[in-house]
């Protein structure tokens, strides 16, 4: 009987994900307190350390109770980036506080602790009622796909280059103009999609 | 035609299909293929990282060096994941810009195909309406379009044609012009000449009497100056005939009650012609005409007058012709029918029967302007005057008038608009 369950257990341990962060009110802000592990995702794992810059990006939405239209917007915004020379984690965080000065983390295991030891202010005023927690692990900066961008661009006009060496001037030849639009159109397919998403609905816990 | 465009419409959209493959699959498997994504490329240059790092521990006064190289090589790795982690989304869109490129495609060779069916069905209908008018005798046809295809060249030759005919017409009827001067001048020649010579001979005749041994009768002279006169009046009465064709009047055109106008000019005329029956038939319903009488009678006495030549050209027998009138409405017109038991009209004189100088009599029995005059007056009256049937047996001359009975319906409504205003 154990062995049937244990699949199903499992299978159910997966699926829940990582738990749920607390909302905490207190003097005047918002935090979030006993955040999740969102690295040991085994598709965020392996990620970290090719040294793009990872951004875990949180967004809350506090909707008081009976009061639909009522709600308080926020978020903040961590940005994780592995330095291959010195293999240290750099991190630089953003939230309603403003920009915090970077840490320097030795490894994956201080990084976790760091983070789910953090206190995440994610609104700068009070709110009460129910919040809508959204994480989204975001696999490579707005710089790094800008540059991934041209680079992919520079590469598909080489290639062109090569194949049309010798016949006139590209900017006369409607051919090349049809080039750069299909050169825009495939770089631009290049955007910034999350590697894990996780959503939470909890209560704020107010605290004196 | 629609044949070769099913065969044309797969075929042009398969060489389409496969140029946008080729023109899109070069630009995008070269440079996918310049920045390889295969694991080992991205393995050999994580371990060049690692390479600069060891080599900058060995020599570490190199150190800047071996980090600028570090970090190149870095930002190359780096990018190399981003390409990969987009590898998906890439090829999505690579999907979507080559589908797209298809339906485009197709979609501008269908509407291309489309326009030129079109286009072709225009040419096609324009060409039929000038074939139809050519065979109606058109001879200022100009087609909007020629060129080297197939309606091209038929519209050419249509316009050709068109040309063609038009000069021939041209030429046909100044040669017909001529003909009829020519043959006018002999009949005018001869109906001067016959008059002339007859008083010329009188009037030599008379000299002969007046300068000879014996001193002239009264009888003998007035005998020769009479017949001078009368020779000299068939003159004057030539004279007047050319002048009646040359100056006809307009018709003054009132309500004729077309029976009772038969039937009065049988009556009277019955006699006039001693080959002749005049029958009237009577109509069926009133027929009302809107006619100028005198010219009308005019018009009825040359037919009859035809109509009994005609029969005793024949040899027939006195009394044995007939001439007969039926009258019917037929819409706007009347019909007023004159048929006889003539000989009929020769095929080759039937074309150019109206026309002026044409008669099948001897030089000096008519200038054949008869018919030509009656039709002058038929159309003026905005009728007409045809020959409706020929044979062996008999002619039939249907001769239109417009029907009085309309124009008294529209000056009935144009009176009563006059009383509402």
């Amino acid at each position: 009987m154990s062995q049937i369950l244990i699949p199903f257990i499992f299978a159910a341990a997966i699926l829940a994900g990582p738990e749920a962060p607390e909302v905490v009110a207190q003097e005047g802000h918002v935090i979030l307190v006993n955040l999740p592990d969102v690295f040991s995702d085994e598709d965020v794992r392996p990620h970290l350390t090719k040294g793009l810059t990872t951004t875990i990006a949180a967004r809350v939405e506090i909707r008081q109770p009976g009061r639909r239209d009522a709600k308080t917007v926020g978020g903040a915004r961590l940005a994780v980036r592995y330095d291959l020379w010195d293999e240290v984690f750099i991190v630089r965080l953003a939230d309603a506080s403003g920009v915090r000065e970077v840490e320097t983390l030795a490894g994956f295991d201080e990084l976790v602790e760091w983070w789910t030891a953090l206190e995440l202010q994610v609104i700068a005023e009070n709110a009460a009622g129910e919040a809508r927690i959204e994480l989204h692990v975001i696999p490579f900066s707005e710089t790094e796909k800008n540059d991934a961008q041209r680079w992919f661009t520079r590469s598909l006009q080489r290639a062109d280059r090569r194949d049309t060496q010798g016949l006139g001037d590209p900017t006369d030849d409607p051919a090349q103009t049809l080039s750069r639009t299909f050169h825009v159109l495939m770089a631009t397919s290049i955007q910034r999609q999350a590697l894990a998403s996780h959503r939470f609905t909890v209560r704020v816990r107010a605290e004196p | 035609m629609l044949s070769r465009l099913s065969f044309i419409v797969p075929l042009a959209l398969l060489i389409v299909a496969g140029l946008a493959f080729d023109f899109l699959q070069r630009r995008i498997s070269g440079p996918l293929m310049a920045v390889n994504l295969h694991p080992d490329v991205v393995a050999q240059l994580e371990e060049s990282l690692a390479d600069q790092r060891q080599l900058a521990r060995l020599d570490p006064e190199q150190e800047s060096s071996y980090r600028e190289r570090f970090a190149e090589v870095q930002t190359l790795v780096q990018r190399l994941h981003v390409l990969e982690m987009s590898r998906e989304a890439i090829v999505q869109r690579y999907e979507r810009i080559l589908l797209g490129s298809f339906i485009a495609a197709a979609a501008f060779l269908a509407g291309g195909l489309a326009w030129r069916q079109r286009r072709q069905e225009r040419k096609l209908t324009f060409v039929q309406s000038a074939l139809k008018d050519l065979a109606g005798g058109r001879t200022d046809i100009r087609m909007s379009f020629k060129g080297r295809d197939t309606l091209g060249r038929i519209a050419g030759m249509i316009e050709e044609t068109s040309r063609r005919m038009a000069h021939d017409q041209r030429r046909l009827r100044a040669l017909q012009n001529l003909s009829s001067w020519q043959e006018a001048a002999r009949r005018h020649a001869h109906e001067m000449k016959t008059p002339l010579t007859g008083a010329r001979l009188e009037l030599e005749r008379l000299d002969t009497l007046l300068v000879g041994p014996k001193p002239p009768e009264a009888d003998d002279i007035r005998q020769a100056t009479a017949s001078a006169r009368d020779e000299l009046e068939r003159l004057g009465q030539f004279a007047k005939q050319f002048t009646s064709f040359a100056r006809l009047p307009q018709p003054k055109l009132e309500s004729q009650d077309m029976g009772a106008l038969l039937g009065e000019f049988v009556q009277t005329f019955q006699e006039a012609w001693s080959n002749l029956t005049l029958t009237l038939e009577e109509p069926a319903e009133k027929v009302h005409a809107r006619a100028d009488r005198d010219m009308l009678r005019q018009v009825l006495v040359n037919l009859a007058d035809n109509a009994s030549l005609a029969i005793k050209a024949r040899g027939a027998e006195p009394s044995t012709g007939r001439l007969t009138y039926s009258l019917a409405n037929e819409g706007e017109m009347t019909a007023l029918r004159v048929t006889d038991n003539g000989p009929g009209i020769a095929e080759d004189i039937l074309p150019r029967l109206f026309e002026p100088y044409t008669t099948t009599r001897k030089v000096g029995e008519g200038m054949g302007l008869g018919l030509a005059i009656c039709r002058k007056i038929a159309l003026d009256h905005g009728g007409d005057l045809e020959v409706e049937k020929t044979s062996d047996d008999g002619t039939v001359f249907r001769l239109t008038l417009p029907n009085a009975a309309r124009y008294d319906t529209n000056a009935d409504t144009e009176d009563d608009a006059g009383e509402v205003t």
